[in-house]
């Protein structure tokens, strides 16, 4: 009897992605982008305050730029990494307790991936799975990540930024090591 | 594969499956399902969200024999599965929110019969096979070509009853209004699907009282709470309205029109029970709630057309489910 075989109800699989090399520029340009859903509470902005704290110290003469994401606006992420190709050297987003900004962050990281831009997302650990899943669907697996331990609601950008202070000291890892 | 591998595991292994076990996609079965379109077998059907998957006829298919479709449910689960596709739907924020939407289905024409949905007792539940396994044939799609079991996702904090699959019909024997596509202007010869981004029912009594009037307002006053995302969004909203509660109304001289209209005016919150609650506040930056200096109080649908009523459930009770949700119903015409 011949095996049996089964028709795959799956999406034909694309390739992966290939991701952006290591960031290698000297005096890099650093996009710091809140990729939260609330603004208002300034969790994004906390957790890139720590980031750009690091890697003032860590990458001299790195120059850093905020930027915005609104995960409710239907623009592609392709559109809105390409409207900063030219702007910045790498990229870092933060994202988390969220959903969707979380899956929105991840693909506005991996757009910006797709144009050899080094991306590192920076969510918080609730959401890290989310952030597996949605890379993975989105084909880049690998997508840089570096987690934070707190959790947002109820925290002030200053004591986000106080309390994820030594969970962002790898970002400057993730984004020159490949 | 083995032929001695026990297959229904193999689907599970494969990560193919909703949780419970699944009918094995056989090319035989496959075959059966897709009947005389089987030379349409590589045609794309839709583009699914979060994966950006392209769904073939032959995905379908295969999700279709998973869920214990017939043949004849096939192109319903088709006009769902480009239903939730169209961009006004929204698929990929409907199904990464951290809230509890899914896409509910409501199929309205001949088809729905002939394909043996029930609208009567049970409508919201599963009891019929129909209605079980065309919603379920779709969420397996979504979940296996739009890639939503992947790693963590779905990720809703406290999910929906409804996620394994939502589909329902009318209860048009006891109905005296005209079926739902009819009356929103489609060909009352064809069937119709649509699809809207709700959350669980939320079934509102009302028997204490048998007039009309008492009906509308007990509904408008359940409508009317802080802390939905009808409230913040205010796009559509659904009512299955039990056919008791369609009856006495439809007696009094209530028509769907007239129902919408009162719901708007009376379904309202007041300006100080939202700010600063529920999504207000939360989102406000993001999606600025302009209309809080339109209306106070605030109507909980930005218009009277948002509000879709279906009519089904059993001949007795006098409940009225409402589908509070986020989003816009997309509609798509069911072709044999």
């Amino acid at each position: 009897m011949s095996p049996a075989r089964l028709i795959d109800p799956t999406a034909t699989r694309h390739a992966p992605r290939a991701a952006a090399p290591a960031l290698r520029a000297e005096h890099p340009r650093i996009a710091l982008v809140d990729g939260m859903l609330n603004k208002r509470g300034m969790w994004g902005q906390g957790i890139l305050d720590a980031v750009e704290e690091h890697l003032r110290v860590q990458l001299k003469g790195a120059v850093f730029g905020r930027e915005s994401i609104n995960p409710l606006n239907p623009e592609a992420p392709d559109r809105w990494s390409a409207a900063i190709q030219d702007r910045y050297d790498a990229v870092v987003v933060a994202a988390g307790d969220c959903v969707t900004c979380t899956t929105r962050g991840v693909r506005v990281a991996i757009a910006t991936e797709e144009l050899d831009v080094p991306a590192v997302l920076v969510c918080t650990e609730a959401v890290l799975e989310t952030v597996q899943g949605a890379a993975e669907v989105n084909r880049l697996p690998s997508l840089r990540r570096v987690p934070v331990t707190t959790s947002l609601f109820g925290r002030s950008r200053e004591e986000i930024a106080a309390v994820v202070r030594d969970d962002v000291e790898s970002v400057v890892n993730a984004l020159t090591e490949r | 594969m083995s032929p001695n591998e026990d297959l229904i595991e193999v689907c599970f292994e494969r990560g193919w499956t909703d949780g419970l076990p699944v009918v094995p996609p056989t090319p035989e079965r496959v075959e059966v399902m897709l009947g005389n379109r089987r030379g349409e077998a590589d045609a794309e059907i839709a583009t699914l969200e979060p994966s950006g998957g392209i769904a073939t006829l032959e995905q379908l298919a295969a999700n279709a024999v998973m869920a214990g479709c017939r043949p004849v449910h096939l192109p319903i689960v088709e006009a769902a599965v480009r239903a939730c596709a169209d961009p006004a739907f929204n698929l990929e924020r409907v199904l990464t929110t951290a809230s509890s939407q899914v896409p509910m289905i409501m199929v309205s024409g001949p088809a729905a019969a002939a394909a043996g949905l029930d609208g009567g007792r049970e409508v919201l539940g599963s009891g019929a096979r129909a209605n079980a396994t065309i919603g379920r044939a779709v969420m397996l799609t979504l979940r296996n070509v739009g890639s939503l079991a992947a790693g963590g996702l779905p990720h809703s904090t406290l999910g929906n009853p409804g996620a394994r699959g939502w589909c329902m019909t009318e209860n048009l024997d006891e109905s005296a209004w005209d079926p739902w596509h009819v009356e929103q202007g489609f060909d009352a010869a064809s069937t119709y699907v649509a699809v809207y981004p709700g959350e669980a029912p939320f079934v509102v009594t009302e028997m204490g009282d048998d007039r009309a009037a008492a009906i509308v307002t007990t509904l408008a006053r359940a409508i009317a709470v802080p802390g939905t995302y009808s409230s913040y969004f205010r796009e559509d909203l659904w009512l299955v309205m039990s056919p008791q509660h369609a009856r006495i109304l439809d007696d009094d001289g209530w028509d769907r029109a007239r129902l919408r209209e009162a719901i708007h005016e009376r379904a309202r919150i007041p300006r100080d029970e939202l700010e600063g609650r529920g999504l207000y506040g939360y989102l406000d930056d993001m999606h600025p709630p302009v209309w809080l200096e339109e209306a106070d109080p605030v109507p909980v649908v930005d218009g009277p057309e948002r509000i879709q009523i279906a009519v089904a459930g059993g001949p007795f009770g006098g409940y009225t489910a409402i589908v509070f949700g986020e989003g816009n119903t997309t509609v798509r015409e069911v072709t044999p």
